[in-house]
């Protein structure tokens, strides 16, 4: 056969034609792993849904901690630490569900983003069953309606939940065909929740610490300021708020780009630190506050 | 010399004004890019053009002895030297009058399967109407006056503009679910906004701004008394000077002590 003598021009466009049709960015190492699958049980499973099933079961953690006091009717747990179980525990999800999107910004994988909508889902399912128990177990005054309103901050919690629950209504694939445009709009109202929740917390604890009495648990470690709510919010939504900044944004898109990923992360990594200090906290008081509610043993403290 | 162009290659309707092959021996076949040895029709729907390679091929059975005369690979080369430049010239041109001409090519197709697809369904109806004469009684009983009142359904639609049909000036169709989403987080807050004036109307402002540190978080010490019984707590404040809560009496006597009861209300944090 006959060498082609003038194909090399035509094969070296099409060459370029066809990086041309590639995607712009090259898929994250993370991400391509996760994408890969494994066997489990006699069944083909992606990596990334075990993952994503895995990080996404405790969310259910303060529902399932409550559930044996409802179930039961135990009134004595249900009013002593209905609001630090589920209130705690929506404000983990919330902070959680907040979370994903600086982490996509600063490691660039894209496998646990639907975490995000998993936690919203329970948040707002937390935090509408912690409106209604407290709405019916609580002790304040003027019955259902005082319990959500008669307050300051139960006001502020009961505007929170307002905005959540049709959140939660318009959270599904169906819900964003039919609003289009306005879907991301409405679901941004995440973040008035969130600062409705700075409200929240600084009306029912203060901006101080009461010397241990203050601060949930803090009896037992004797560390008011960690226990704080207020702090805890805070030093979570700092490195949040810092990373949803658009010059930060670019900043950081920037050093990727440069290939000086590890800059970004050595900047970020004190406040990833205090994130976590903090979160740990918030987790280990869901943890031994729903512990003792589920024995029907509630803690003071 | 024409030359018999083989089953696989590709040959260019008249419209997209491709270069015929030329007699000249060499033939220069026009293939969609495919794995060689692939006969038989494309299984392509659209022809790609994109896709669309100039390959010089081994000369023909009829053309052989021409080849194998002495210099006559040489011209041949030659030949094809000239012609590919001109080919390669005349690529871009091609793919973007065909890319042009694809959208309304396949528009075209489109409308045509549309029309199939009505007739066939008229074609059913008719048949419908034909074998089911009941249903065309009933539709007889209608009263004359109101099958006149119905204005004539036009037979043929005008034709559509060339240009995109502008959107209607209008809200969009998403703005209704989109005020029922609003409505839906709209109702209960204004909903909490009344019955918290009416629980600041009831208890006064004290009451409603300010609460003991760690109510409703967690329950610190024993149950309260009920509201009926005032408590030692509260007799105690009345009777001491470091009473450092809002004097009774800035307040309607009842509730505020109602008030305090509940609450257990003491100072705001100091540290």
């Amino acid at each position: 056969m006959a060498k082609p003598v003038a194909a090399t021009g035509v094969a070296r466009r099409r060459s370029a034609e066809q990086a041309q049709e590639r995607p712009p960015m090259a898929k994250n190492p993370v991400d391509a792993w996760m994408d890969q699958d494994f066997k489990f049980a006699g069944s083909v499973i992606k990596r990334k849904t075990a993952a994503v099933f895995l990080l996404g079961i405790p969310a259910l953690a303060p529902l399932f901690f409550m559930s044996r006091a409802v179930v039961e009717l135990n009134s004595n747990t249900m009013n002593q630490v209905e609001a630090d179980v589920l209130g705690t525990g929506s404000m983990a999800l919330l902070i959680l569900t907040l979370t994903i999107t600086p982490l996509v910004t600063l490691t660039r994988q894209h496998w646990f983003v639907p975490l995000r909508k998993w936690y919203g889902v329970t948040l707002a399912c937390t935090a509408t069953a912690d409106a209604i128990l407290a709405a019916v177990t609580t002790s304040f005054a003027g019955g259902v309606i005082g319990r959500l309103t008669g307050h300051t901050f139960l006001l502020v919690g009961f505007v929170m939940v307002s905005l959540l629950f049709p959140l939660l209504l318009i959270s599904n694939s169906r819900a964003q065909r039919r609003l289009g445009k306005y879907w991301k709009p409405l679901q941004k109202l995440t973040y008035v929740i969130w600062g409705l929740l700075f409200l929240h917390l600084a009306l029912l604890e203060g901006f101080g610490f009461q010397n241990g009495t203050n601060g949930p648990s803090s009896g037992f470690d004797h560390s008011p300021v960690l226990h704080q709510r207020l702090y805890q919010l805070t030093a979570c939504s700092l490195p949040l708020l810092l990373l949803r900044l658009r010059p930060v944004k670019r900043w950081v898109a920037r050093q990727q780009k440069a290939g000086r990923e590890r800059a970004v992360y050595l900047t970020f990594l004190p406040l990833a630190v205090l994130y976590i200090l903090f979160f740990a906290y918030i987790v280990n008081e869901e943890i031994l506050k729903g512990v003792s509610a589920f024995r029907l043993q509630p803690v003071n403290g | 010399m024409p030359s018999a162009v083989p089953r696989e290659s590709f040959s260019p309707p008249e419209r997209y004004s491709f270069p015929a092959p030329q007699p000249t021996g060499w033939p220069i076949q026009w293939r969609a890019a495919r794995p060689t040895g692939t006969l038989g029709p494309s299984p392509q729907t659209h022809f790609d053009v994109s896709r669309l390679q100039v390959a010089v091929t081994e000369p023909s059975a009829y053309d052989w002895e021409g080849a194998r005369s002495p210099g006559g690979r040489e011209r041949s080369v030659r030949r094809a030297n000239l012609t590919l430049p001109d080919a390669d010239h005349r690529a871009p041109e091609i793919r973007h009058q065909a890319s042009a001409e694809a959208p309304a090519a396949r528009k075209a197709a489109e409308l045509q399967a549309t029309l199939t697809e009505i007739r066939a369904e008229l074609g059913r109806m008719a048949a419908h109407v034909t074998e089911n004469p009941r249903s065309t009684a009933i539709a007889a009983t209608v009263p004359a006056a109101r099958l006149e009142m119905r204005p004539a359904e036009p037979v043929s639609q005008p034709a559509e503009p060339a240009t995109p049909a502008e959107k209607p000036p209008g809200r969009p169709r998403q703005f209704r679910a989109m005020r029922l989403a609003v409505l839906a987080m709209a109702i209960p807050i204004l909903f909490g906004l009344i019955a918290a004036t009416t629980e600041l109307a009831l208890h006064g402002y004290g009451y409603f701004v300010f609460r003991s540190a760690g109510t409703g978080a967690t329950q610190q010490g024993p149950s309260e008394p009920p509201p009926s019984q005032p408590s030692a707590a509260h007799h105690r404040r009345h009777a001491g000077p470091s009473h450092d809560g809002p004097p009774c009496g800035s307040l309607p006597g009842s509730e505020t002590a109602r008030a305090i009861r509940t609450n257990k209300r003491q100072p705001w944090p100091s540290q």
